[in-house]
């Protein structure tokens, strides 16, 4: 069984296409990057996901229970923290928690014992007394992080969970999220931020225009995206590097005499090896460069979109 | 039913804590305070008796026999501000509930939890009723601790009765707060929800009750002529008596008028006053509960349609709508 169980998704709003059959299946106890550009369907995922979003077509389980069909089974084993929302701002930090708490079978001592733990992981332990509404966007956006562990769930979904924090809040976030992942949560979380995703995730899935553009480890992605597009491979020899007439390169981007990085359809660098070798040259390195997540995403999303 | 309650307790503890609250119940206390006021002789004059009289309440079209003591006289002076101030306040207690909670996307965060929509819903209703059942009680005890101020004693029918006639008009002002719900539920800003919600109001209880009797005369048609030589040196009220086609036109007019009327829940919520007070002229006393609340039930039925009918429709349209 899977955490979280994706099929055959499709929401429409009138002629728009916001998800387009997506199939996504998360294992327990990983953290899921969900990526893609404004407008991809990676928030109406999410709200589908909590049966917010009521979708035209398709299945949602979260750890076997169908959200539709039995979203208070469902709802029971997850927190959310959305993107661009705030608590009661009339009511202070302790009374949102213990109110968000009441839904849940908590007995009154362990449930006043989680907000005192909860606030004191978000740091907000010494303003638990203060009203919201008193709250920087920073506060808000950790009272919302701590009002979705508040149920100590066993999937977290996190839409945006940085966005508005300072790097000290955002580094906070990013520490629990990896503890959650360390007691064995599941964690699916949306971001713009490329470099966080490639910190945090596990596993990362790309939403283009609604539909799944690519999904897997990112080590496996970043293969995927290499065999497609191509592989770059650094090399630097100790003498003058001659010219190399090697099946499958594409082309050669020299830097200077002796370093450059030649462009392959294929992974050859043992066949360069040899090459150069057979010539009397001594290599000092030859490695793949690997694409950041950024290069994998702007190409897929931009390559996509046609615009690249 | 423990999400429901919960959800209504923070419903409540918010409300009563808006300045809208404040602010319409200070009004409704000071117009309750200043109607109590200027009939205070007359409270103090009915001191210890009870009259059955001819009584028409203001604002709902309905007038009937009436037992008249100092409770009772409080509460019927009073209707007309809970018409206003109630309705008013009940709507607009729910024209921004759910909208207002979409719009900073907290529903997002409160429906990520383990409860149904349903849920929502029927705790805001809850919470907020009990808001308006605060306002009422505060006007309730106010009216007695008046009367027990000026040493006027207070008959246990008439505070029975006032007791009923307080129940009722909650139930008065949760239909416009339902009326509300659905016009939050509707439409998507608040603010716009909120002032389409107090202009149906007045629509409603002001202007619909003015214009009634006009449209009931357009809907019955021409006025019939009445020969002049009748009328000559007579009263207005011989006049018609004298021409039977003016008597059954003003007869269709009334029907009519009263049809029209019965749309609104001011006008059984009127009826159903009367009938909580009502006394026998011959005994110049109440008629009996049971007897006097059973010519309401028709009332009572209407009423609680349109607290239900509006209350659907927010339940129907909140529970289809995608929470984006």
């Amino acid at each position: 069984m899977y955490a979280i169980e994706i099929e055959n998704l499709t929401k429409k709003y009138g002629e728009f296409i916001a998800v387009d059959n997506l199939t996504l299946n998360i294992e327990k106890g990983i953290i899921f990057g969900f990526l893609g550009p404004n407008g991809a369907g990676k928030t109406t995922t999410i709200l589908s996901m909590l049966g917010l979003i009521i979708p035209d077509n398709g299945k949602i389980q979260i750890m076997g229970y169908d959200v539709l069909k039995s979203p208070i089974k469902a709802k029971n084993l997850l927190g959310y923290l959305p993107e661009n929302a705030t608590l009661y701002e009339e009511l202070t930090a302790w009374r949102n928690l213990e109110f968000f708490a009441s839904f849940y079978r908590i007995p009154n001592r362990e449930k006043e014992k989680r907000i005192e733990e909860l606030l004191k992981l978000v740091g907000l332990w010494k303003v638990r007394y203060k009203r919201v509404k008193t709250f920087s966007k920073g506060m808000k956006q950790r009272l919302l992080l701590a009002q979705a562990l508040v149920n100590d769930p066993d999937v977290l979904i996190l839409d945006e969970p940085t966005s508005g924090l300072d790097p000290e809040g955002a580094h906070l976030v990013k520490s629990i999220v990896k503890e959650e992942a360390k007691k064995g949560k599941t964690v699916f979380f949306s971001s713009h931020v490329l470099s966080e995703v490639e910190e945090l995730s596990d596993k990362v899935g790309i939403i283009v225009r609604g539909r799944l553009r690519a999904i897997g480890p990112l080590n496996r992605i970043k293969k995927q995206f290499m065999e497609l597009e191509g592989y770059e491979i650094k090399i630097e020899t100790k003498q003058r590097m001659p010219e190399l007439n090697v099946d499958g390169v594409i082309r050669v981007e020299r830097i200077d005499e002796r370093k450059a990085i030649i462009f392959t359809k294929e992974d050859i660098r043992a066949q360069i090896s040899d090459y150069l070798t057979s010539k009397g040259i001594t290599i000092v390195s030859l490695k793949i460069e690997e694409p950041s997540l950024e290069d994998v995403f702007l190409k897929t999303v931009y390559k996509r979109e046609g615009r690249g | 039913m423990k999400a429901e309650i919960n959800i209504a307790l923070r419903e409540f503890h918010s409300s009563i804590r808006s300045k809208r609250f404040v602010v319409t119940l200070a009004s409704y206390l000071f117009m309750i305070f200043f109607f109590t006021y200027s009939i205070r002789d007359e409270l103090i004059q009915r001191a210890g008796q009870a009259e059955v009289a001819y009584t028409s309440l203001p604002l709902t079209g309905v007038d009937g026999n009436m037992v008249i003591t100092p409770l009772s006289l409080l509460t019927t002076s009073n209707l007309s501000t809970i018409l206003i101030f109630g309705s008013i306040l009940g709507i607009t207690l729910g024209a921004d509930s759910i909208n207002r909670e979409i719009e900073e996307g907290t529903i997002k965060v409160l429906l990520s939890h383990p409860l149904y929509r349903d849920h929502l819903i029927t705790g805001k209703f809850l919470g907020n009723a009990l808001s308006l059942g605060l306002m009422i009680s505060v006007g309730f005890v106010f009216s007695i601790a008046y009367l027990l101020l000026l040493g006027i004693p207070i008959d246990e029918a008439s505070l029975i009765r006032s007791l009923i006639a307080a129940f009722v008009t909650l139930v008065y002002t949760t239909i416009f707060l339902s009326i509300g719900l659905a016009f939050s539920s509707i439409l998507k800003r608040s603010e716009v929800s909120t002032l389409v919600a107090i202009v149906f109001v007045i629509l409603l209880i002001l202007v619909y009750p003015l214009v009634s009797p006009t449209l009931a005369s357009k809907l019955v048609g021409e006025k019939p002529y009445c020969p002049s030589e009748y009328n000559e040196n007579k009263k207005y009220d011989n006049k018609i008596d004298s021409c039977i086609a003016m008597k059954e036109w003003e007869k269709k007019r009334l029907l009519w008028e009263r049809k029209l009327l019965t749309l609104t829940p001011t006008y059984h919520y009127g009826s159903l006053i009367t009938y909580v007070f009502s006394g026998d002229e011959l005994t110049q006393d109440y008629i009996p509960l049971e007897e006097s609340l059973s010519f309401g039930i028709a009332s009572l039925l209407i009423f609680l349609t349109e607290l239900i009918l509006p209350l659907a429709l927010a339940y129907i349209r909140f529970a289809t709508m995608d929470l984006k």
